[in-house]
């Protein structure tokens, strides 16, 4: 008897009516009809309180509590934090440029000079420079550096740091130059340093880099540019920048080098100066428009 | 399938919630109770919704169901009421018959909150939710003979103390 499960089977459809009234008789059958039938007709009380939007506002409550930690908002602070401070940083960055044959001289907050030569550039942040005299240059330009703290250029040939003093760089093409008319510079070239002193120079053209003796006395923003054993290339980069000029050569040996100094204030002059000792000479085809030809001598 | 995705979730709550209320419901006899248990069960799902694959939910809801009634302590006694359809041919029914539906009515429904928990379960849910015995057996992690047994139980009982309540 326990393991019987013909009311199962008559409830799911298995066997029929007529088999489980030979089971049990009429009057049993009548009643588990009767049960079965009521029950059809029965459903379960409807729901009050158990909406899907009663459990949603539930549910984002329960999400927000655990996505929004402590750290989210850390992050979020820092975050807007670095903008600002990356704005402030941007804000106080400055840029100095000359246009083709334009001098400038910047005075710096600390009292230190730039002449900077035409076709030149120098860049740096207000904000930090208080802390860390740092600039960026390229072109020609004559520093004159108070005393303090350390003061750094980089250009894209080379780095110089200096206390106080006053020097010239030449960073044009691939050459870069320093002179030293003041007091002490470290100049680093190709992770190479050199400690140059007054009346010294150094560039970064000789095999065995070394500095040399700069006989030249080089007067900030004279009436000549000045030169010593520098490429002839370089040399006329900055004849174009100074007199808003363009030279073009065929052929130029590249063992060239020019010492000496030329005006700034009177082209022909500048232009024999320059090439003559090559026997080169500087033909105008048109306005400001040079080509570099050999002089044949008899 | 990302039950952490609220329309997911929503699929599945209307999907199984008025099955997983109605065994709560057959469970307490009380709606509030069935009612706060069925929206606990749902906000635990939703806690763990990382973790439960779509697959094996609708098992895991029961189980989450009936760990929910563990904790709750004993319910009162059970005391089962049902809506009734109105039939609504009214000249086939004297007065007297309607009494008499009436009484048998409400004595099946007592007779049914005195069921054992277990077979009150799973013969409402094959009854009124016209479940087959194999859904049940899935739902509730057991096997389909013991749902068979309790179906056949549940029947004896009920006609048994229907006719001792009618003498």
């Amino acid at each position: 008897m326990k393991d019987q499960k013909y009311l199962a089977d008559w409830m799911e459809g298995k066997i029929t009516d007529e088999e489980l009234e030979k089971i049990v008789g009429k009057e049993a059958f009548l009643s588990y009809s009767k049960i079965i039938k009521t029950l059809d007709n029965w459903s379960v009380p409807k729901r009050k309180n158990t909406t899907w939007e009663q459990l949603l506002s539930k549910m984002v409550f329960v999400k927000k509590e655990k996505k929004v930690s402590l750290y989210s908002w850390v992050g979020i602070a820092a975050s807007i934090l670095i903008v600002f401070g990356l704005g402030i940083y941007q804000i106080n960055n400055v840029k100095f440029t000359t246009e083709i044959a334009a001098f400038k001289t910047i005075d710096l907050q600390d009292g230190s000079k730039i002449y900077l030569e035409p076709n030149s550039s120098i860049q740096y942040n207000k904000l930090t420079y208080r802390f860390f005299r740092k600039l960026k240059a390229e072109g020609a330009m004559v520093f004159k550096v108070s005393k303090g703290s350390p003061f750094n250029v980089e250009t894209k040939n080379g780095t110089i740091a200096v206390l106080g003093t006053t020097f010239k760089v030449l960073d044009r093409l691939n050459f870069f130059k320093v002179a030293c008319f003041e007091g002490k510079v470290k100049v680093g070239i190709k992770k190479n340093e050199f400690i140059i002193t007054a009346s010294q120079e150094v560039d970064n053209l000789q095999n065995e880099i070394k500095p040399v003796k700069y006989k030249w006395n080089e007067e900030i923003q004279t009436k000549y540019a000045t030169y010593q054993h520098t490429p002839l290339e370089v040399v006329i980069a900055d004849l174009e920048a100074i007199y808003d000029i363009e030279i073009s050569f065929s052929e130029l040996n590249k063992k060239m080098y020019f010492s000496g100094r030329y005006s700034k204030e009177n082209l022909e002059e500048a232009l024999l100066t320059v090439f003559t000792p090559f026997h080169l000479k500087a033909e105008k085809i048109q306005k400001n428009k040079y080509q570099i030809e050999f002089v044949n001598e008899y | 399938m990302n039950l952490c995705n609220h329309k997911t979730f929503e699929t599945v709550y209307k999907k199984y919630s008025d099955g997983l209320y109605n065994y709560l419901y057959y469970t307490f006899g009380n709606q509030i109770e069935a009612e706060d248990v069925t929206q606990n069960v749902f906000l635990k799902l939703w806690e763990r919704c990382k973790t439960v694959s779509l697959e094996n939910i609708k098992s895991y809801l029961y189980t989450l169901g009936r760990n929910e009634c563990l904790n709750i302590k004993k319910h009162e006694k059970v005391k089962i009421v049902f809506q009734k359809q109105k039939i609504s041919d009214v000249n086939i029914e004297s007065p007297e018959f309607n009494l008499e539906k009436n009484e048998f009515e409400q004595k099946l429904e007592l007779v049914i909150s005195n069921l054992k928990d277990g077979e009150r379960q799973v013969f409402l849910m094959n009854r009124i939710d016209k479940k087959k015995y194999r859904e049940i057996a899935e739902e509730l992690n057991l096997s389909v003979k013991t749902i068979e047994k309790r179906m056949h139980n549940a029947l004896v009982y009920l006609r048994t103390n229907v006719k001792e309540f009618n003498r």
